[in-house]
């Protein structure tokens, strides 16, 4: 991947930050996801909807360069998701079209309470990433004052 | 070397940063177009040498270069953002990372921007025999 | 470091009989001005090599090779400061000499 740095700076630590807001973002998403899907008991593949989880994963920055502490330099990446296999609710309603064979109704396993807590947390992150680009960035300046 | 060489150099670099900022401000209008595809800048020539090298315009993807608009030479290529991940509408634009080369480009141009002010001061003084004014 | 060699010659054109490492001409006088045109051209060698090492800093920044802001930013203004030394070490030498000119017979 082309990139605008050779040793850490000022550009490798926006790129860091920049990869913290996009997965913070993709989290987002898959929270409202898990929350549109609170009560859907039967998806596409027939079954109820499984919540689920974003999976995060590092990686360097730039690991074949010179420099060692850029080499250790991480950024984050939403690399995909995962399903919460745990059983959902079972509520006794043998009128309902998607009801077992015992009359019980599989809902999906969303607690809507948790999932705001998780995007009351993803925002937090996402604003503390914003905060961390704009710490750069004032650095950046103080930087650029110096030659004036 | 002549007098002005720095300057030029960094008036090359200004207007590269520049024409940048308006390709990624682009991609970020299009942040909800069908199909859109990011697109960046890229400057060619050797990184061991200042770039003076004469513009032929027989590839269209190459900046023309009104004759005698600057006494800079510019080699610059539009090309598309191989980073980009596309989502389902087959647009690929990360609001994120535009946003974050926004800002560096921007870092860079004011950098660029100080120097150059800093370098035109510094002739006028030695102009000036020494003396302030 | 290179701003170290420059604080020698003001300590220099202040008080030139306290400065140390300085031949003393027999007699205890003040120096001659031999050993002033040693200062005068080391401090001149440091200024041209300073500039050179900013100018290559400043192309590196201006062709994207270099990502290093503060280090060319204070490497332009040590280079600035070693230039204008010279320049105000220069002007004193004329004034010195001019006073010389118009005092001898």
């Amino acid at each position: 991947m082309s990139h605008d740095f050779t040793v850490p700076g000022i550009f490798s630590a926006m790129e860091v930050a920049a990869s913290g807001l996009t997965a913070q973002r993709g989290r987002m998403n898959i929270i409202a996801s898990n929350l549109a899907n609170a009560r859907t008991t039967k998806g596409a593949d027939g079954a109820p909807y499984h919540r689920l989880d974003p999976v995060f994963t590092s990686k360097p920055v730039s690991p074949g360069s010179f420099d060692p502490i850029l080499r250790s330099v991480n950024e984050v990446e939403l690399s995909g998701v995962r399903a919460d296999p745990t059983q959902g609710q079972l509520v006794y309603d043998p009128g309902h079209p998607d009801a077992n064979a015992q009359g019980y109704v599989e809902y999906p396993n969303v607690n809507v309470v948790t999932e705001m807590v998780n995007l009351m947390t993803a925002s937090r992150a996402y604003e503390a990433g914003v905060t961390s680009i704009e710490s750069i960035k004032a650095m950046a300046r103080a930087a650029i004052k110096i030659g004036q | 070397m002549g007098l002005l060489d720095a300057v030029h150099a960094l008036q090359a670099g200004l207007d590269y940063h520049l024409a940048r900022q308006n390709l990624l401000t682009a991609n970020l209008t299009h942040i909800d177009t069908p199909n859109y595809k990011p697109v960046d800048l890229e400057r060619g020539g050797d990184f061991t040498k200042v770039l003076h090298v004469a513009l032929e315009s027989t590839n269209p993807a190459h900046f023309g270069t009104s004759a005698g608009a600057s006494p800079v030479d510019h080699d610059f290529r539009v090309v598309a953002d191989p980073g980009a991940a596309v989502g389902l509408d087959g647009n690929g634009v990360n609001v994120d990372r535009e946003a974050a080369k926004i800002a560096a480009n921007n870092v860079r141009y004011d950098a660029l921007a100080s120097l150059v002010s800093g370098e035109l001061t510094g002739l006028q003084w030695a102009v000036n025999d020494g003396k302030a004014g | 470091m290179a701003l170290a060699g420059i604080t020698e010659v003001p300590q220099l054109l202040i008080a030139p009989s306290r400065a140390e490492g300085l031949p003393t001409p027999p007699g205890g006088a003040a120096p001659a001005s031999v050993g002033f045109e040693d200062i005068f051209a080391k401090t001149v060698e440091q200024a041209n090599e300073q500039d050179r090492a900013a100018a290559v800093k400043v192309d590196a920044l201006a062709r994207g090779a270099g990502d290093d802001i503060h280090g060319t930013m204070i490497a332009v203004r040590e280079s600035e400061i070693s230039v204008k030394l010279v320049g105000t070490i220069r002007n004193k030498l004329l004034d010195a000499f001019n006073e010389i000119w118009r005092t001898s017979v």
